[in-house]
């Protein structure tokens, strides 16, 4: 390294009640690099950042930065040190807007007597950084009227509008479009040119090459290991971060197929979707595909009765049906794990064994109403089951790893015996290792009999996973395939 | 390894048209208010008056005060329930001065006393973090309890008004026919309203109303914000509690116990302010009050009981949450 390291870190550790988030990790960052961070979740790579950023104090452990220990104790301190952030969860707020958020506390002031913000230079200069990052954004744009898809940018035209020497990206391209992720990378490559020192987390391992100088991987709270780009090639990094080869990461395999179980006919929501028709028989994965905007979850949604439908038929083993509310479609064994966990699936604030039996609190009845005895059993003989790694069923579902509140959804769905069950972009957000998990997990449902329509917009999941495909296009399906007659191309012809 | 990639993603934009509900969200609370005072006007014989009208402004504009501090307050995410213990204690500080013959040691030691309240409650929500409704309740008993304790919950009397002149035109005295407390009412609003749109620490309170924790990770301080802020509301409490006392030339130990704390917070609902922070103006809070006082006033003409009129008012606050509610869907 010709360059001299901006930041070191020295044997950090970071504990939080009933978890060691880091276990002594060691980093250094160079000026002019980029270091791409990677870690399956739960690793302890969000943990890193907040210290960085002066929202965490760690433990014990020495951070250096520019050759001299230094203490971050506050957010505050760490933008003095030049150190900005770019947050996986949104970091923005709604009810302000595009120019106020990115100029939030370094607002420039005029007049000698009273420092007035002005308002006037915040706007054009927001739309200059925005016009430069060719985003299309008014900058008197509400962020809370904004499509989520744009919080992104703002937030990434906000860290890049500073003049920072050490630029941090915690999974920045999750909802970019390709555009936005070569715009984004170009602007990271002109940083790094500038001197900058740009640490870059990322689950897409296909997007390392692109932009990395060097890359560490972390697994289970320690840094398992360290090198520039060219010697650590993407089998090698995975090899890393879960510590064992991995070969084929879709376990499907053929099944028998059994009777249908569910049948739609000509479903319309006048909103959504259109003339949606489809069947499913026991022991099938129907993957159901389509971009942005083609209203799979709606459909997810409308059958799992929490989205109105105007008319259309659904049958259940044979028997039409009419599902007003979840009530009903549970009670005909139909689960639906959804897309936005915090908002339509957990309660957040309570135990691992309270979310699992939350659909099904009647099959708890003891003589004196619940009882939680029950409810602790039958917890625990889920998590052994699906492998859901918590220090108890006890502990708050908030505190686990993403992959893991997924498996308690599907716990959740299980113990009130589903029959159907409903994933809704299944692995959004978690990483290699825990998708393979939910993957086999699938698998060995429908083995055993469970029908499963499983809606994502990763085509590669789709097409490793489905038996069936449905394409759907602004509320249409579009085509429908077989396992056999399915590629890439034909899914992203019937999408688009 | 390409499972990770090949998301697929179609932008939405929303087209750029004339957009009603963005006017409505923010002048509706105006025309809603001049429609009032309209079908009040013609409905109620002795409402439209210059003079009726100055007396309603006059009783009001020792509540706004308090509504100022409030609406920082509220529009920074928090509440301040200490409202009307703090104009009484206030005015027993002010009164215990005036009635030993220094009316602006009274006056200074008045201002202080809320804002020395206010800075407690603020040190408390901002650096140990506790709620500030419940913070805040706390100071309600606490400094009610402290005015009362004062005197022995007795009355401060034998202020002589011809010694005291100048501190009494501060709350009777009359410019070019206006009450000299309106004109100092309507400064103190521009004052506020010039604090929240355009200074730095105006933004970062909407920014800590907005989302505390975005805020803080963008370097606010959390602490020093809350203390100015509840400093400043307990100032605001100190400046009504001085007039109040400048007007009665007494010191009333349960002066602000009555309507100041419903009002206070009141005004800043019916104006459709955002009782969870984040947007709102204090503009928005003066036709708030001003819609409570001059309905009160047209129920006094039409010759309604008080106790009926309280009705009247929750339920007009809870329309007016209702149309708030509405409009922010």
């Amino acid at each position: 390294m010709e360059s001299k390291p901006i930041l070191q870190f020295k044997q950090i550790v970071k504990r939080f009640p009933g978890v060691e988030a880091l276990k002594g990790v060691d980093l250094e960052l160079y000026e002019g690099e980029v270091h791409i961070l990677v870690g399956a979740n739960g690793a302890g790579k969000s943990t890193l950042v907040k210290i960085l950023a002066g929202v965490y104090q760690p433990d014990s452990g020495e951070i250096y930065f520019d050759g001299e220990p230094t203490v971050i104790r506050t957010p505050e301190r760490a933008l003095e040190l030049g150190i900005s952030v770019v947050y996986q969860n949104f970091n923005l707020i709604n009810k302000m807007d595009v120019g106020q958020n990115i100029f939030l506390n370094r607002e420039p002031v005029r007049g000698r007597f009273l420092k007035r913000i002005d308002w006037n230079r915040i706007y054009s200069e927001t739309g200059a950084i925005l016009k430069k990052l060719h985003v299309d954004i008014d900058p008197k744009d509400r962020i809370g009227d904004l499509p989520v898809a744009d919080h992104q940018m703002v937030e990434i035209a906000k860290a890049l509008s500073v003049s920072s020497r050490v630029l941090v990206f915690d999974e920045p391209t999750s909802s970019l479009s390709t555009q936005e992720i070569d715009e984004l990378f170009s602007r990271i490559l002109a940083l790094r040119k500038e001197g900058v020192a740009i640490l870059y987390i990322s689950h897409r391992l296909e997007e390392i090459n692109r932009i990395g100088d060097r890359v560490t991987v972390f697994r289970d709270g320690k840094m398992v290991g360290t090198d520039t780009m060219d010697k650590m090639d993407v089998d090698n990094i995975i090899k890393l971060m879960l510590g064992r080869d991995i070969e084929n990461i879709y376990p499907w395999r053929p099944r028998q197929l059994g009777e249908e179980v569910l049948a739609v006919e000509g479903l319309v929501s006048p909103k959504a979707f259109k003339d949606i028709s489809f069947k499913l028989r026991r022991g099938e994965i129907l993957g159901i595909t389509g971009l942005l905007g083609a209203k799979r979850t709606e459909l997810a949604h409308a059958i799992f009765g929490a989205f109105p439908i105007e008319s259309g038929r659904v049958i259940h083993k044979g028997k039409t049906v009419n599902i007003k509310s979840p009530r009903d479609a549970i009670d005909i064994a139909i689960g639906l794990l959804p897309e936005d966990k915090s908002k339509h699936g957990m309660f957040s604030l309570l135990s691992v064994a309270n979310n699992i039996t939350s659909a099904g609190l009647r099959l708890l009845r003891g003589i004196f109403g619940l009882s939680l005895k029950t409810e602790r059993g039958v917890a625990e003989e889920y998590s052994k089951k699906l492998n859901i790694q918590t220090p108890s069923v006890m502990t708050l579902i908030e505190s686990l790893s993403g992959g893991n509140q997924q498996k308690v959804m599907l716990a959740k769905s299980l113990f009130t015996n589903s029959e159907i069950l409903i994933f809704d972009e299944p692995t959004k957000g978690i990483d290699v290792g825990a998708k393979e998990e939910i993957y086999s997990l699938m698998v060995e449902l429908a083995s055993g009999g469970k029908a499963i329509v499983m809606i994502s917009s990763e085509i590669p999941e789709i097409l490793g996973m489905s038996d069936r495909i449905i394409v759907m296009k602004q509320g249409r399906i579009t085509d429908e395939m077989s396992r056999e007659e399915a590629n890439q191309e034909r899914v992203l012809e019937a999408a688009l | 390894m390409n499972s990770e990639g090949s998301k697929i993603q179609l932008q939405q934009r929303s087209a750029g048209s004339v957009n009603w509900g963005f006017y409505w969200e923010r002048y509706g609370i105006f025309v809603v208010f001049i429609i009032i005072l309209i079908l009040i006007s013609i409905s109620v014989p002795n409402f439209l008056s210059l003079n009726n009208f100055l007396n309603v402004l006059h009783t009001m504009a020792f509540v706004l005060f308090v509504t100022y501090g409030q609406t920082l307050v509220i529009l920074s995410g928090g509440m301040d329930l200490s409202h009307g213990s703090l104009v009484s204690i206030s005015c027993m500080a002010a009164a215990a001065l005036v009635a030993l013959g220094h009316p602006w040691l009274g006056l200074l030691a008045g201002l202080s006393t809320g804002a020395f309240c206010g800075l407690i409650s603020g040190t408390i929500i901002g650096i140990i973090r506790l709620n500030p409704i419940i913070t805040t309740l706390g100071m309600l008993y606490i400094a009610g309890g402290l005015a009362l304790y004062f005197t022995d919950g007795k009355t401060i009397v034998g202020i002589d008004l011809e010694k005291m002149q100048d501190f009494h035109f501060l709350a009777e005295g009359e410019l070019l026919h206006i009450p000299f407390v309106v004109i100092l009412a309507f400064v103190f609003f521009l004052l506020t309203h010039i604090l929240l749109q355009h200074t730095r620490f105006g933004n970062h309170l909407y920014a800590l109303g907005g989302n505390e924790a975005s805020a803080e990770i963008s370097g606010i301080n959390f602490a020093r914000m809350k203390i100015i802020i509840f400093t400043l509301s307990g100032l605001s409490c100190g400046i009504a509690g001085s007039l109040l006392c400048a007007r009665m030339l007494s010191g009333e130990p349960r002066v602000g116990a009555g309507t100041f704390l419903l009002e206070s917070i009141g005004a800043v609902v019916v104006g459709g302010n955002d009782i969870f922070g984040g947007t709102g103006n204090v503009g928005r809070t003066v036709i708030g009050l001003m819609i409570l006082h001059f309905l009160g006033n047209a129920l006094n003409l039409m010759g309604i009981s008080t106790f009926a009129q309280q009705v009247v008012v929750g339920v007009v606050v809870l329309l007016f949450c209702y149309i708030g509610l509405t409009r922010n869907k």
